[in-house]
């Protein structure tokens, strides 16, 4: 980025960046103000019309598939659809003091574009799939810049016994050993059940949402799928104890 | 019951789904046996998603703004050579200075770019890269450190070592003068750093306040060498230029005379005169008025410019700039040696002629390493007014530091066998009551240094160092041992052996115990049996594992949780090459311990006693082992009196064991038992001069006593001794806090922060805004660090000065459910004092079992 990209051709998607100066405007808070396009994403639990959802799901492969041909404005839109649960997300997992959350946001959006480049290799089968697939390259993104981020700083309270500063506050709620049990019972689940715990239980979507990204007919199925998989969940991360 | 109930478990999931309340324990009761460990992790899913769900929904504008790490985020502003410029940060007289990333290397660095329009002509190019010249040429901690100097896209660019802090100039216009103290100890920093450019055959001339930097850590930094000059160059030349800060110049440039090492000084004088009034001593408003005043002698002496400074360092600074140069001091090594005078320290070497000798020495020395920076650090601990050293005498020798052996093996995988001969004999000799031996980490700092004998022992309070060399070749080995008596150069005991590898435990026991007989140390009886070769336990370790050890110690004594990890991979992989290494399975326990934040007290604290158990079983001699039973007794169950009789054990068996006096300092001050506490932690302090944890740990106990300005003094120099450590600055926000020195503490926050964030500092920051009356400020500080999991106990004491004493009884009682560490110190801690009056609180320290 810098000088020379701004000077480059505009295609591929740091150009996308470089010329919306979307970097810049996301920093400067929440909000969907780079959502410009003529029809905005609906994106809130609360409308419950079957055809607006049907709309929005379209919508969301339709948009995957602009990206990955280098369409800026579908790569700002995906952003504008994803980024805002990324980010609240990432700020759970992020190593507690060690960025503040300008950090996060720079850190899961860097992840996010590189993810999208790759986007080839996804089949974008539904929403929720997308969301799981970007939620898993940030966890591997934080699992690389924690083990870059050698400096952490120092216990706090004299010397000894103090909580660990540079641990995220997942880990200072549930331990280090518990987190990475559910990690990997997580990975060994189906794709839907991984994206239905993923969609409610680590991304706070509502029950409608859920049902929008799993491409479940009402709020009512996806809380079951939900359910089920939490059950199918618990059992794999007891299994792993033994 | 059915062995598994599908239904149960659904309406759990289901739940947790929804987010509504379960009771946990009835759920796990009532269930099958084959479902209470499905239950179990369903509970432990209910917590991760009450986390997710209570994360803040948005960005929480202020307290990102608060943290003011904007910058690492800068967009760039363009690139030069391999540096990504991020940011200006002003401009000098010849260009600009920008930060920048350094791609190459990863790191930030100031990069000092001349301005296009002006590097075409080849004098300005050709002074920037001059400045680089001359600085390259002087290493030292004090003098700002070059990186490199290039000519690129037909632009010089200079770039160096990025100092984050702020100049005296702007610390002298926001805080008014500067204390005496702080002045000369500034000095004596700035004396080093002179002296390090005068022995490089250069000279400054621009020592003044602008050009010296005080960085976030503390250190004191000599900046700009734009117009310095090779001495030898103007010797030649005689080209006496008006270089430089005018209000700084000694009189004699005026006159046309050189710049000289003593021009240095008179300006340094300057400044320090500047830092102590704001004023100058000859005060001028054109260079013409200056000069008539110089040549009329007109100047204000110091005394009449601040009336209430002490004589002595009046007396030093207006020798400094006596406007006749035969008068002022000749070299830095001088004037830093009256400035530590100035300070009404206890002055170590005193003889009247070592003065020179030692200013001599100074310049001999290779700057730069950890031991150049342990020696600095010890000579601004002494500034801040520390216990210091005794002067020396011939006298009996009581202690000893064990420098590591030198490996003549030329072999650099025998290295490790050299430190752990060096190790083994530490610890040989730590087992001699009537001895003190510098522990390993601090004797380790001085491997490979240049320093003399003297200024290690200096360094270490030590009567003797032993040094030696170890060779390896075959199976036979040989060790030479030099022990010398500082103060009189004496060679006290001079041996060599050569032996079979296989006998090494042998023979370390054997070197050991004839340095305890040539220096007509008593020994126990039971000292005198643990020499005899065939002493229980003592069984040969290989030099892998030994290794393997050492290296996790290393990495132990760093503390941080990374830091610990990597400490506890080494201790297994030392058991997994030696299964019935001792210290290896002690090793693993104190990294468990420490380690209980991270991993939750719950399961680290087990796997903690499993080792030292193992430990003790293995080695029932072992002192380190009954040192981390007692911390674990301590820390995790709560059983105070097996806690002390273990650390009493502990030590009984291994006096010279620098943790087990500190932990047992740590223990004793939670306990309340302040003066036996400190009687530990200078034991510590001794055995273990250079450990930045045991000073902390000190520091804090001071606080506990409420003994907040020695508490001060021993918590600041910690930023020296590891600028990048943030607790320093947390505890000492939190001592001036409860001294009501708001701005002090104000400082300490704000440089903390740019480190990088840090929760502690941060619940010193809602304190902060709580005792300022801004109690909305505060609590939405509070509310986004409950919600980040940083301990309730921290953050109980705040919503007590907020008056929401139940809220604060509530975090309390969660702090000792999650059976946080911190909880220990509930008895004494200083913050809490607001609540003791409070019958929930006398209950909570009988939870406990800490009542009043």
């Amino acid at each position: 980025m810098g000088l020379k990209s701004k000077r480059s051709v505009a295609t591929g998607v740091g150009a996308a960046i470089a010329m919306t100066g979307l970097k810049i405007t996301l920093q400067s808070g929440p909000g969907n103000h780079y959502d410009t396009g003529p029809r905005p994403i609906r994106y809130s639990g609360t409308s419950a019309l079957m055809d607006e959802q049907r709309v929005s799901v379209d919508t969301t492969c339709e948009l995957v598939e602009r990206a990955k041909s280098g369409d800026s404005d579908a790569l700002n839109r995906l952003f504008a659809r994803f980024l805002p649960s990324l980010r609240r997300w990432a700020s759970g997992r992020l190593p507690r003091w060690s960025r503040d959350l300008m950090d996060t946001d720079d850190l899961v959006q860097e992840t996010v574009v590189r993810a999208v480049k790759r986007i080839d290799r996804f089949e974008s089968r539904h929403e929720g799939a997308l969301q799981a697939y970007l939620r898993q390259a940030i966890v591997n993104r934080i699992r690389d810049e924690v083990r870059r981020a050698k400096r952490s700083p120092a216990p706090a309270v004299l010397d000894e016994n103090a909580s660990d500063p540079g641990a995220s506050p997942l880990e200072a709620a549930i331990g280090e050993e518990a987190l990475q049990r559910y990690e990997d019972a997580l990975a060994r689940l189906r794709p839907e059940e991984r994206e239905a715990i993923i969609a409610r239980v680590e991304m706070d979507g509502s029950y409608q949402d859920v049902a929008q990204a799993l491409g479940k007919p009402s709020a009512d199925a996806a809380r079951m799928a939900v359910s089920r998989a939490l059950v199918r969940l618990a059992q794999e991360m007891s299994r792993e104890q033994v | 019951m059915s062995r598994s109930d599908a239904a149960v478990l659904l309406k759990l999931a289901e739940s947790i789904a929804d987010g509504s309340a379960v009771d946990w324990e009835a759920a796990e009761a009532s269930a099958s046996h084959d479902d209470k460990p499905v239950i179990r992790q369903m509970r432990v899913l209910s917590g991760l998603a009450v986390l997710h769900r209570s994360l803040p929904k948005e960005s929480i504008a202020g307290l990102d703004a608060s943290f003011a790490r904007r910058d690492v985020a800068a967009p760039a502003i363009g690139n030069w050579a391999h540096l990504t410029l991020v940011e200006r940060l002003g401009g000098g007289a010849f260009g600009d200075v920008y930060r920048a990333w350094d791609r190459n290397l990863e790191r930030h660095v100031a990069l000092k770019l001349l301005r296009a329009d002006e590097s075409d002509g080849d004098l300005s190019a050709s002074r920037i890269a001059n400045e680089g010249r001359l600085l390259a040429r002087v290493s030292h901690p004090n003098v700002i450190t070059v990186h490199g100097v290039a000519v690129h896209d037909d632009r010089v660019g200079l770039w160096m070592e990025l100092v984050r802090g702020t100049t005296l100039e702007q610390q002298l216009a926001a805080n008014g003068p500067f204390s005496a103290r702080e002045a000369a100890a500034i000095g004596i920093d700035l004396c080093r750093a002179l002296a390090a450019i005068h022995a490089a055959g250069l000279i400054h001339r621009d020592v003044k306040a602008q050009n010296v930097m005080r960085a976030d850590g503390g250190r004191i930094v000599l900046m700009d060498l734009g117009t310095g000059r090779d001495a030898s160059r103007i010797m030649r030349q005689g080209v006496p230029e008006m270089a430089g800060t005018p209000l700084y110049l000694a009189p004699e440039i005026f006159v046309g005379s050189p710049a000289s090492a003593r021009t240095d000084l008179y300006s340094l004088g300057v400044l320090l005169y500047h830092l102590v009034s704001g004023s100058f001593p000859v005060r001028a408003i054109t260079i013409d008025q200056l000069k008539k005043k110089h040549a009329g002698g007109e100047f204000v002496g110091l005394r009449d410019a601040r009336a209430d400074l002490p004589t002595a360092f009046v007396r030093v600074v207006d020798r400094a700039i006596a406007p006749e140069p035969a008068k002022r001091y000749a070299s830095a090594g001088a004037l830093e040696a009256d400035l530590v005078e100035a300070l009404g320290e206890p002055i170590p070497v005193r003889e009247p002629k070592s003065r020179v000798a030692v200013g001599k020495a100074r310049r001999n020395i290779v700057w730069g390493g950890t031991a150049t920076f342990a020696a600095v650090a010890i000579v601004v601990l002494a500034a801040m007014g520390l216990r210091w050293l005794p002067i020396f005498s011939g006298g009996p020798i009581r202690s000893i530091a064990v420098l590591p052996l030198a490996n003549l093996s030329g072999d650099a995988t025998q290295e490790f066998f050299a430190d752990g001969i060096t190790e083994q004999l530490i610890g040989n000799l730590a087992r001699i009551n009537a001895l003190r031996v510098i522990s390993r980490t601090s004797a380790m700092r001085f491997k490979g240094t240049k320093l003399s004998l003297k200024e290690i022992a200096k360094a270490l309070n030590v009567d003797a160092v032993l040094e030696g060399t170890v060779q390896v070749a075959g199976d036979r080995m040989r060790i030479s041992a030099d022990l010398v008596q500082v103060s009189t150069d004496r060679h006290v005991w001079l041996e060599s052996y050569e032996r079979d590898v296989r006998d090494m435990l042998a023979l370390e026991n054997e070197v050991a115990h004839s340095i305890a007989e040539g220096i007509k140390v008593k020994l126990t009886p039971q000292e005198q049996a643990g020499f005899a070769v065939s002493a229980p336990g003592a069984r040969q370790v290989s030099p892998a594992a030994q290794e393997a050890y050492l290296q996790g110690r290393f990495f132990w004594n760093k503390r941080p949780p990374d830091a610990l990890r990597q400490a506890l991979e080494q201790f297994q992989k030392a058991e997994a090459i030696e299964p019935t290494f001792a210290l290896a399975y002690a090793g693993e326990a104190d990294a468990y311990s420490l380690l209980s934040g991270p991993l939750t007290a719950d399961v680290a604290f087990p796997r903690a006693k499993a080792a030292a158990q193992r430990a003790v079983q293995l080695d029932p001699a072992l002192g380190e082992a009954y040192t981390s039973l007692a911390f674990i007794a301590f820390g995790y169950d709560r059983d105070w009196k097996q806690a002390e009789q273990r650390f009493q054990q502990a030590i009984r068996l291994n006096p010279g064991y620098a943790t087990a006096h500190h932990w047992y300092g740590v223990f004793l001050s939670a306990m309340g038992r302040f003066q036996e506490s400190e009687a530990e932690f200078l034991r510590a302090k001794s055995l273990d001069p250079l450990a930045t944890n045991i000073r902390a740990s000190f520091g804090d106990m001071l606080y506990m006593a409420r003994r907040y300005d020695e508490a001060i003094a021993e918590l600041r120099p910690a930023h020296d001794l590891d600028p990048s450590a943030q607790n320093p600055y947390r505890n000492l926000a939190r001592v001036y806090l409860q001294k009501g020195m708001i701005r002090e503490a104000e400082a300490e926050i704000a440089q903390g922060r740019r480190i990088g964030p840090y929760a502690n500092l941060e619940v010193e920051f809602a304190r902060l805004t709580a005792m300022k009356g801004q109690r909305t400020e505060a609590l939405r500080t509070l509310s986004i660090l409950e919600s980040t999991g940083v301990s309730p106990f921290e953050i109980a004491p705040v919503y007590a000065a907020l008056g929401d004493v139940d809220h604060a009884f509530e975090l309390l009682r969660r702090a000792e459910r999650e059976r946080r560490g911190a909880l220990l110190w509930a008895k004494v801690q200083p913050d809490l004092d607001s609540l003791r009056s409070d019958p929930r609180f006398n209950s909570l320290l009988q939870t406990l079992g800490l009542s009043q």
